[in-house]
């Protein structure tokens, strides 16, 4: 049997873009060739926005994404995509398969017949290229900033102007200064754009974002016709897929960031009041948003709890360096 | 049969006559996003109880976002304005040299074969892709406009109109073919 | 071959299609329907469709920018702004071998710098400034094709409409696009100057001075000029401006121009409620027939990659092989001929796609985006080209439209040394890349 999968992202992005590929190619090696996915790149068959709602129909049987661009759509795809201050990428990887949390999201996307498979997880992102030095909160007010998720909506809280200029113009908006700053992803992708010709101060943390997960999904229907065996190995796939990209992604990254250095740019943080005061934002956001809706309530209270509950074993094996 | 199909066709191009006044509006609002953005604002106003379409502020992507509603409205109704006065693309370099009877021949094949069941596609699965987000009460997620629902319902009416133009003007260029004496004015005189 | 049966079957039926003389954006999409239903694709999947038309196309924010400078363009049409640069510069140059001539140049390119469509110009010249040529007595080969030609520079010098769809097309920045094809504009309004240098001293009886144009005092006619240059060059600075210093993107800049083209309509005393709806009807119309072939593009090339065209149109380049250059002649010649028949809507819409991926893996020694911002600045030149290029040529035909007494034989053979110059800044730009790419980081 022969499907078709279409990625949000193009193939030869770093890490995320191979990243179906190597599944699909998994899932053929272990069924034995029975099952045939092909894949293909951002906008071959639909734009990126829209591949949710092409799995959701039938239009296309499979996709690859970044969970948080269905935000619109599914509130808790929001936390799941990027949770300012959330978890790191060992305890989001607990949480989801062993603390209920791709239970709760799975009962999210039931409604619009997708089975997600969560296949990629991403390491913290940079916080940002910043034509201005951030030593306060205030100089937060005002900053025109390209951001996305809840991250976002928690600078605009602080008084910044945050919007979502798409990847393609980010480069000429912060080299005219029509932005003041711009997060995009790791420094592995984020080289690749070339911010560190034109831009001075590359911050750290990724605070709006300390991990996040990329999914496969199917389409209901077509994930019902795989037998049982099929559908286990399709999981484990994506469980051997994450190992992977969790081995390949933190030495690439401080590659980048050597790179970044020599072309010029700063490497710095931001300050811990600053990050304490988004902290603060931040939560008042996403209290908003469980306030809205019913599933993203209950994964953020089970999330929340996973977070706290796990930080005390992080505390006892703290270890002085 | 002429005049009946004029008459639909002027009442079916109303909306694309109108939405060129939109024009000014998206002027205003992008000059209005360009001055924020100098100015450091987020938000124009803000209030506490949600209304429909603009949820609870008016921000910078609200303007954002209106802009490319308009933008959309402007587009497709206008597809359906540019359809009724033939001004849409074509090279007629060579077509212009056949007879009439043939170029009336091949008006009808275009309306009938290329426009119209490309129209009942967009209508058919326009709607439920309107529906999908009207159910899921589909919206910015970065305080701009919601209820997307209203915009992606754009897109099976307008399909509509344009489809109905079609077939009105297919039929009456069938007829003026069998019936040639009835007038010489037809859809595809340009 | 046999594979690539179904992408084949289509590429002819477009053709086929084309010709006929329907309008390409539903024959695009018509065909697309129909090999899809015959080829048995799913009926399922036609409903990518629609999520093209909303997220690829309607939720373009980059694409708002067309109805604002076709907007722009229009009202600036209707201010009379041109017609008194023309007036002031005859005033100056009309006593001299060429003057004339010089003064539609010079038109061309400032109309050019401030509007992102072409029409404007070639009408406005072909009504004014032919009739004093002809009165003048000049070769009217010489006053067409230089009206037509110069007319087409606005579609190439920033802004342009079509810069912005090439941007869209190949995702690269539309402000880099701006700047990269001021040098190439430039370059051309050159080699035209130089063109009219040399018939104005080698051939001075094809452009004789006017005897008509009354003199007046030099100083006097140079304020009259500075005063009718200020309005065109106050808006080219708010447009290009506020882009190149970063002030503002072009979709805002184009909103800024089209405020300021309303502005001086209506300090010109030309703007009322009726001229006002009917650019407001116009710009619609322009705007929604440029839309739909990219509807029609986008319905057509999702069925075309379903069925395996993409694969063939790699395989094809494949085969072509032997080094870059080769290839980009290749591209370059195909749309310098589809350019006859064609305007530049149908190629940027259907033929970019299919060849951008191919150029996008090519090796010139510069990176990607450099690469991919000059062959769209290439291009650009090819499809300005297509505009002169009988016989399907949008200028000839408006020009024509204008000029009822000059036989459209001379018009196509006064076109001539004109697309002769545009193929020698093509070369030019191939060869010299950084024409285009010297002021861009
Ligand atoms: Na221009
Ligand atoms: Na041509």
């Amino acid at each position: 049997q022969s499907f078709d999968l279409q990625s949000v992202f193009g193939l030869n992005v770093p890490s995320i873009g191979p990243s179906p590929v190597n599944w699909a190619d998994k899932v053929r090696l272990m069924t034995a060739g029975e099952i045939d996915i092909k894949v293909h790149g951002a906008g071959d068959f639909v734009p990126p926005f829209e591949v949710f709602g092409a799995v959701s129909t039938g239009a296309i049987p499979m996709g690859f994404d970044w969970i948080g661009y269905w935000a619109g759509t599914i509130p808790v795809a929001n936390l799941i995509g990027s949770m300012p201050f959330g978890p790191t990428p060992e305890i989001a990887l607990g949480w989801m398969f062993n603390g209920g949390g791709l239970e709760i999201i799975q009962k999210a996307y039931d409604p619009h017949g997708v089975k997600i498979i969560p296949c990629h997880l991403v390491v913290p992102e940079a916080g940002g290229w910043f034509n201005k030095e951030i030593n306060t909160a205030e100089d937060l007010k005002g900053l025109n900033m390209r951001i996305a998720g809840l991250g976002g909506k928690a600078l605009a809280k602080l008084g910044a102007n945050t919007q979502l200029v798409p990847a393609g113009e980010i480069y000429v908006s912060l080299e005219t200064g029509r932005i003041d700053a711009a997060e995009f992803s790791a420094p592995q992708l984020d080289k690749g754009f070339g911010f560190q010709k034109i831009v001075k101060n590359y911050y750290f943390p990724g605070w709006h974002q300390p991990s996040s997960w990329d999914s496969i999904i199917v389409n209901m229907d077509v994930w019902n016709g795989f037998s049982e065996d099929q559908q286990r190995i399709m999981v484990e796939a994506c469980k051997a897929n994450i190992t992977e990209n969790m081995a390949d992604q933190l030495n690439a990254q401080v590659s980048a960031i050597e790179e970044i250095e020599a072309a010029g740019a700063t490497v710095k943080r931001f300050p811990d009041e600053v990050l304490a005061a988004m902290r603060t934002a931040a939560a008042e956001v996403m209290q908003e948003e469980a306030a809205n809706d019913p599933i993203f309530k209950e994964a953020y209270e089970s999330l929340t709890a996973y977070i706290d509950r796990t930080a005390r074993w992080a505390e006892l094996q703290a270890l002085p360096r | 049969m002429k005049r009946f199909a004029n008459a639909v066709l002027r009442v079916l191009v109303v909306p694309g006559e109108l939405v060129g006044w939109l024009i000014l509006p998206l002027i205003v609002s992008v000059l209005m996003t360009v001055l924020a953005a100098k100015m450091g604002w987020n938000a124009f106003l803000r209030w506490d109880t949600p209304l429909p379409v603009l949820g609870n502020a008016l921000t910078v992507n609200s303007m954002a976002d209106l802009q490319w509603y308009i933008f959309a409205i402007i587009a497709i109704f206008g597809g359906v304005y540019a359809f009724r006065d033939n001004q849409h693309v074509s090279v007629d370099v060579f077509s212009s040299a056949l007879p009439r009877r043939v170029r009336l021949g091949l008006s009808v094949f275009g309306d009938l074969v290329f426009l119209l069941p490309f129209c009942a596609i967009i209508v058919w699965y326009g709607w439920s892709f309107t529906l999908t987000a009207y159910n899921a009460g589909e919206g910015s997620s970065y305080g701009g406009l919601m209820d997307r629902w209203l915009i992606k319902a754009i897109i099976p009416v307008g399909f509509a109109l344009l489809g109905l133009a079609a077939l009105v003007r297919a039929l009456s260029t069938i007829h003026s073919i069998l019936l040639p004496t009835s007038g010489t004015q037809t859809g595809d005189d340009r | 071959m046999i594979e690539y049966f179904w992408p084949m079957a289509m590429l002819v039926a477009l053709m086929l299609g084309i010709f006929s003389g329907y309008p390409v954006g539903f024959v695009l999409s018509g065909i697309g329907i129909v090999f899809a239903v015959v080829a048995g694709v799913p009926m399922i999947f036609l409903s990518t469709g629609v999520s093209r038309i909303y997220s690829g196309i309607l939720t373009n924010w980059l694409l708002i920018a067309i109805p604002l400078f076709v907007f722009m363009g229009l009202m600036l049409e209707r201010s009379g702004v041109a017609e008194r640069l023309l007036r002031s510069l005859a005033a100056l140059f009309g006593r001299l071998p060429g003057g004339y001539a010089f003064a539609v140049a010079i038109i061309g390119v400032v109309m050019a710098a401030s509007t992102g469509i072409i029409g404007a110009s070639v009408v406005l010249m072909g009504m004014m400034a032919l009739p004093a040529m002809t009165q003048a007595r000049y070769d009217p080969k010489i006053s067409t094709g230089l009206i037509a030609a110069s007319g087409t520079l606005g579609i190439l010098i920033p802004p342009s409409i079509m810069l912005i769809i090439l941007g869209d097309q190949l995702r690269i920045s539309v402000g880099d696009l701006f700047v990269g094809a001021i040098g190439p504009g430039l370059l051309l309004a050159g080699l035209y100057f130089l063109y009219l240098i040399a018939v104005a001293f080698f051939q001075p009886h094809r452009m004789p001075p006017a005897e008509h144009v009354q003199a007046e005092s030099r100083a006097a006619v140079l304020i009259g000029l500075a005063r009718d240059l200020l309005a065109p060059v106050l808006l080219i600075a708010s447009v290009l401006g506020t882009i190149i210093t970063g002030i503002a993107t072009p979709t805002e800049a184009a909103a800024i121009g089209a405020a300021g083209a309303m502005l001086l309509a209506l300090l010109s005393g030309k703007l009322n409620f009726g001229t006002l709806g009917a650019a407001l009807r116009d710009t619609t119309k322009t705007t929604a027939m440029i839309i739909f072939v990219m509807i029609g593009a986008t319905i057509f090339s999702v069925i075309f990659r379903r069925l395996g065209g993409d694969q063939m149109v790699i395989h094809a380049f494949d085969a072509l092989g032997t080094g870059p250059y080769f290839v980009l002649f290749a591209i370059m010649a195909l749309v310098f001929l589809l350019g006859f028949f064609l305007d530049w809507v149908e190629i940027a819409l259907v033929v970019v796609p299919l060849v951008a991926p191919v150029v996008a893996s090519l090796d010139f020694g510069m990176s990607q985006s450099q690469t991919l911002t000059w062959f769209a600045i290439a291009l650009a030149v090819n499809m300005q080209t297509s505009f002169l290029t009988p016989p399907f040529g949008y200028a000839l035909f408006y020009l024509r439209g204008v000029a009822k007494d000059i036989s459209i034989g001379t018009i196509y053979r006064g076109i001539i040394p004109f697309v002769l110059l545009q193929i020698l800044a093509l070369i030019l730009l191939i060869m010299f890349p950084q024409i285009s790419l010297w002021m861009i980081g």
